[in-house]
């Protein structure tokens, strides 16, 4: 666990006005990244007003490895400066999220990193990233048989044979 | 404290420093997503809720406990197997939303399924189904066969069958079910409220009548009925329809020359009405 440190802004080159963050992750790498490129991250952005209400800024300690979270940054990087309504914490939410092609590109991971890279977006409260993950991942699953299905999630149907055949119990909908 | 600085301003040198990952492979048997239900319970809704069809929850919910009770309790999940059920079509908005002229054809279809009475041509599957047996009662697209034994094993208890039949329209699949008959004289089966309803007399008074509400799926006592109890009923009787919470009985006494008839609350099992003009069936208005 790494300790807290400050930044110093002077110390670390900066470009333009946005000013430096200090993520760190899991496995102990420290990154720094522009301020205004992950404030489409809602968890980051009450950690930023955080820092101003305190005038004190701290490395931002994240419970990822460095390889997904940067994978989350070329996602906020590409989305610089763009406006998703899914982001927007003013907008009412717009249910599912709209497709994206560059999105579609960009998640097509292995399945643990698609899976990973949900759960970060999901704890950094990047909204439409999760939006996309979740199509991606429905992507997988859809049109499936039961059977099928157990076999995608590694389950055991522990259904008693009564309960699954019964024809108006709730497990057939 | 050997601190790692990768400055990341652009795309380019995100890309760069996320290196390559291990592109999307594919695998001869089934894609493996085993880690999916390690997600927080809020995610797995969100994908379910977001962007899968009724189909596809169902074959969720029967895949095992933990997802079954996860599921079950979402609102829009049921709102969506709610509205598959009735024929109908949401989310008119948006990329995936299908096109105008669909959801009309749709609409079209759904009422004029109602305004005419029209004769399946698949009677096959009945009597694939039955054999010779005849349906002893039709509700809905479910019949309901007498017991019969099974050829393939003579020596088991003959069972009665339930079959609902699928249909398109209303977006349900094709069930047979099996199960042992209940006690009695089995006269009315619900499959909606999972409830069968059998009448059996007692052999010490032959003009007693008793009830007896069970479920179908698991022949045990309907946990809704008003009373497990034996329930005495004037003289012999009937039952001519089943709606809801109600029942339509008719009484044969030796006393009156004419049938009785009265609607009871099988829930309740409050008369409601009471010498009511002789009918057939009950009607929800």
């Amino acid at each position: 666990m790494p300790t807290i440190v400050s930044v110093d802004d002077s110390t670390v080159p900066g470009e333009g006005s946005s000013r430096l963050l200090l993520l760190v992750s899991s496995d102990n790498k420290h990154i720094v990244v522009e301020e205004d490129i992950m404030s489409r991250s809602r968890f980051i952005s009450k950690q930023v007003e955080g820092f101003e209400a305190t005038s004190q800024r701290h490395a931002i300690l994240l419970p990822f490895s460095s390889f997904v979270l940067n994978k989350v940054i070329e996602y906020c990087s590409h989305y610089r400066g763009y406006y998703l309504l899914e982001d927007d914490p003013d907008a009412a939410p717009p249910g599912r999220s709209p497709v994206r092609e560059w999105d579609q590109e960009f998640l097509d991971v292995d399945r643990n990193m698609l899976l990973r890279i949900i759960k970060a977006a999901h704890y950094l409260e990047i909204k439409s990233l999760v939006g996309s993950c979740a199509r991606a991942i429905a992507d997988m699953i859809r049109g499936k048989t039961t059977e099928e299905m157990r076999e995608i999630l590694g389950v055991e149907n522990d259904f008693t044979p009564e309960e699954e055949h019964s024809p108006s119990s709730k497990c057939t909908g | 404290m050997a601190a790692n600085y990768h400055l990341v301003t652009d795309i380019r040198s995100a890309r760069k420093s996320s290196g390559s990952g291990p592109r999307r492979t594919v695998l001869a048997g089934h894609v493996t997503l085993a880690g999916l239900l390690q997600l927080p319970d809020e995610i797995l809704l969100q994908i379910m809720e977001d962007h899968l069809g009724y189909r596809d929850i169902i074959a969720c919910l029967k895949t095992c406990r933990r997802l079954n009770s996860m599921l079950a309790t979402s609102l829009p999940l049921q709102y969506t197997r709610e509205l598959a059920a009735c024929g109908m079509l949401d989310g008119t908005h948006g990329p995936d939303a299908p096109h105008v002229g669909e959801r009309m054809e749709r609409l079209r279809r759904h009422s004029a399924a109602w305004n005419r009475v029209q004769i399946t041509e698949d009677t096959a599957v009945m009597r694939f189904l039955g054999g010779r047996r005849r349906p002893t009662r039709v509700s809905g697209s479910t019949l309901l066969f007498p017991p019969a034994p099974d050829p393939a094993d003579p020596v088991a208890p003959a069972k009665m069958l339930l079959f609902r039949s699928a249909s398109e329209l209303r977006g349900i699949e094709e069930q047979k079910t099996a199960f042992l008959p209940p006690p009695g004289h089995l006269n009315f089966i619900d499959p909606l409220q999972d409830l069968s309803v059998s009448l059996f007399t007692a052999s010490i008074q032959p003009h007693t009548m008793y009830y007896k509400f069970l479920t179908l799926s698991s022949n045990r006592e309907h946990p809704l009925a008003y009373s497990q109890e034996l329930i005495e009923l004037k003289g012999y009787t009937i039952i001519l329809d089943l709606l809801g919470d109600y029942i339509l009985e008719s009484h044969y006494t030796v006393e009156s020359q004419y049938p009785q008839c009265c609607v009871r609350n099988w829930k309740t099992g409050a008369v409601v009405f009471e010498k009511v003009r002789p009918c057939l069936c009950l009607r929800a208005h």
